[in-house]
């Protein structure tokens, strides 16, 4: 086995790569609401189905709720389950409601409670602020598996956060280590370093390829298109150009020592644009992308922690993979310069 | 190198090119788990198929050299 160059983080590697791919295609998704239907209330006695996702209703104990965001909340009359997915409720609306929309609250000993926010619209009600002292309250419990979150419209394509988005983080190693191999250059002017620098810019730009392209994938059953006019979407179009102008400059210059200097330069140029259009640009405009404002991999608010336990190990997977391919790059080029 | 740069085309192209009911009602089925499906497996194939191909080069680079001496 010796006969591997590092194969200690090679093999290490493999075996994040294939717990994330494992996790990601496993672990179930956890239960949530998809529809309601009649989702418009009129006081007195209502009767509405309830459609589940990965839920148990039929394991029984099912309790449910209509409440606003002041927290005002009422109990169904009853929740009788259909089967495993779909219930039907009878909520009892007062004439006095203190908001028009209400959320819809589920709790159940399997599934714990889950929510579809912006459920029902009260109609002919009168709204008015109310005493909030005989207002039931809500447990809240979680599931009692280990799940990747319930997301509307997203639902179990938020498993792709494991593929997708690691793809962009590969990418920002590969240019980094790309931009710090042509400081070097400067410094020093050896071929070696050039080598590295641009065997590692055509890995990053493997990845974004892929990455645009899972990315579009993605946009159209969820967005609803292949591409949107989104900042980051378009951001990382022109890194990408600009990256690919990068190898058409280097393949225009004959003289070696010329090619290594200029290219180096305009790699530097090039990573400042990659990092203003795919790391500030987005965050200062309105993105569809999470995390505007803010950090869209680290936050708190767009990411579960059991999202995360999976989707760490899967960028450290990737990242180092992408050190592989560069190394295995560089020294096919090395090899083909020695020929010469 | 080219013609692995388009197999990521012509899996777009694919499945561009289906009819759009019939290919929608496929990714949306089941919670949209072929959207992931879909995904997951052409960044594991064009991974898979990026190291493959560099190894078949690199092989034949040290043939080459082999055949030299």
């Amino acid at each position: 086995m010796k006969k591997i160059r590092g194969i200690w983080y090679k093999s290490f590697a493999v075996i994040l790569l294939l717990g994330s791919v494992i996790a990601s295609f496993i672990v179930p998704l956890s239960p949530g609401v998809i529809s309601v239907t009649p989702a418009k209330l009129t006081p007195g006695s209502n009767q509405v189905v309830v459609e589940g996702y990965n839920t148990h209703f039929d394991k029984g104990n099912n309790k449910t709720w209509i409440i606003t965001e002041s927290g005002f909340a009422v109990e169904a009359g009853y929740s009788t389950p259909i089967n495993d997915h779909l219930m039907e409720i009878s909520v009892i609306l007062p004439n006095q409601v203190p908001s028009q929309t209400f959320d819809l609250a589920i709790n159940n000993p399997n599934d714990g409670t889950f929510f579809l926010d912006g459920a029902f619209y009260a109609d002919k009600v009168l709204v008015k602020e109310m005493a909030m002292d005989s207002v039931p309250q809500i447990p809240l419990l979680e599931e009692n598996y280990f799940s990747f979150p319930f997301k509307n419209i997203l639902y179990e394509s938020i498993r792709n956060l494991n593929f997708h988005v690691t793809m962009w983080f590969a990418l920002m190693f590969c240019m980094t280590v790309s931009v710090y191999y042509s400081i070097k250059q400067l410094g020093t002017s050896a071929a070696f370093f050039d080598i590295t620098a641009s065997e590692s810019a055509k890995v990053g730009l493997w990845f974004a390829i892929i990455g645009i392209v899972t990315g579009s994938i993605w946009a159209r059953f969820t967005w609803g298109s292949w591409w949107v006019n989104d900042s980051k979407l378009n951001g990382a179009a022109i890194s990408t150009l600009v990256y690919l102008a990068y190898f058409i400059l280097r393949n225009s210059l004959q003289d070696e020592e010329k090619r290594a200097r200029i290219s180096a330069v305009y790699n530097i140029f090039a990573f400042v644009m990659l990092i203003v259009f795919i790391q500030i640009l987005p965050r200062m405009t309105d993105s569809l992308h999470p995390g505007n404002g803010g950090n869209p991999a680290f936050s708190q608010y767009d990411l579960d922690n059991n999202m995360r336990m999976v989707f760490y190990p899967a960028i450290a997977g990737w990242i180092l993979i992408a050190s592989w391919m560069i190394s295995l790059r560089r020294r096919m080029t090395l090899l083909k310069n020695i020929e010469k | 190198m080219k013609k692995l740069l388009l197999t990521p085309l012509f899996v777009l192209l694919a499945l561009s090119c289906f009819s759009q009911s019939a290919m929608e009602e496929t990714m949306y089925k089941s919670g949209k788990i072929y959207t992931f499906l879909v995904v997951a497996l052409l960044v594991l194939c064009a991974m898979v198929g990026y190291l493959v191909r560099l190894d078949l080069r690199l092989t034949k680079m040290e043939k080459d050299k082999a055949a030299k001496k």
